[in-house]
């Protein structure tokens, strides 16, 4: 119950998740605006995009030359869980959404 | 940044600074966009009464100040735009789409209002009824276009100027042009004021 998702509990992919998850639902986000957000190189970029995408996080569509990423809705949903979890364990009330 | 363990607290730090530095990042400026739409019309508009004021009879104003109007209105649209498409580059989808079409529908309002104008400049309309319509036409589009704004975007602040926008152009027309255009230039100027002082403020 109180375990972090290890899929969203590293630096790069929990600031990857943060950054798409501002975004409505719906909306993409390209690879360098992404990668302007977070300070990230392009290399360490994809390979955690990557590993989000392989758990069914992220989804990355590659359309001619424009890379861009989008959170799947389960991937909305672990990242709640996540911040769910981190409340519980930091001793803060759990909100009912987050 | 190294893929390494964090414990909770800093976890919970990281999220939130992020979460700080996308929405700043994101944000497409809307108090700056208010304060430069409200400048461009408290000025255009005051110039604009201020040549009509007194005339005995009604002639309008001139090219001048009809011409400083819409550099004005051009120059407020060209920044906030340019604000607006910095902060949401890199962004497709649904908000890109909803974002087109509400671009298009204030440059297309815009022009198709310029359009009557002229066309009723092109069969003697009289001065008095070109300068109501020009007062109270800008209202009605740029107030229904911050009401669409808000049903798209979810601005409060942009629906309590689309509101206010709206009453004041059922309204300042019935004073007769040369008092609209005073009152165009200070209440509606002053409504994106102080639409720019709740957007500050957090009512979006």
């Amino acid at each position: 119950m109180s375990e972090l998702d290890p899929i969203i509990h590293a630096p790069a992919r929990l600031r990857i998740m943060v950054a798409l998850v501002e975004l409505p639902a719906g909306d993409t986000l390209s690879f360098p605006r992404l990668q302007q957000l977070l300070d990230l190189t392009a290399g360490n970029l994809i390979t955690h995009l990557r590993r989000l995408d392989e758990a069914g996080y992220v989804t990355i569509t590659k359309s001619g030359r424009v890379t861009t990423a989008e959170l799947t809705d389960s991937g909305r949903a672990a990242f709640a869980e996540y911040r769910r979890t981190l409340r519980t364990l930091l001793g803060e009330a759990t909100p009912t959404s987050s | 940044m190294a893929d390494r363990n964090l414990d909770p607290a800093e976890a919970m730090a990281l999220l939130e600074g992020q979460e700080r530095r996308v929405r700043r990042a994101l944000d497409p400026g809307e108090g700056f966009s208010y304060l430069m739409w409200g400048a461009a019309w408290m000025i255009g508009f005051g110039v604009i009464w201020w040549q009509v004021f007194g005339q005995d009879p009604y002639t309008g104003p001139g090219r001048l100040a009809a011409g400083l109007f819409a550099i004005l209105l051009t120059a407020a649209a060209v920044l906030s735009g340019w604000r607006t498409q910095r902060a949401l580059a890199g962004i497709g989808g649904e908000s890109a789409r909803r974002g087109r079409l509400y671009g298009l529908g204030w440059s297309a309002g815009l022009l198709a209002l310029f359009a009557i104008l002229a066309a009723l400049g092109r069969v003697d309309a009289p001065a008095p009824v070109l300068g109501v319509l020009g007062v109270c036409g800008p209202l009605l589009v740029v107030g229904l276009m911050y009401i669409f704004g808000a049903a798209c975007f979810g601005s409060r602040s942009s629906a309590a100027l689309g509101v206010w926008l709206l009453v004041l152009a059922a309204v300042v027309g019935f004073t007769g042009p040369v008092v609209a255009a005073g009152l165009a230039a200070l209440l509606g100027g002053g409504g994106f004021f102080v639409a720019a002082v709740l957007a500050g403020r957090g009512l979006r």
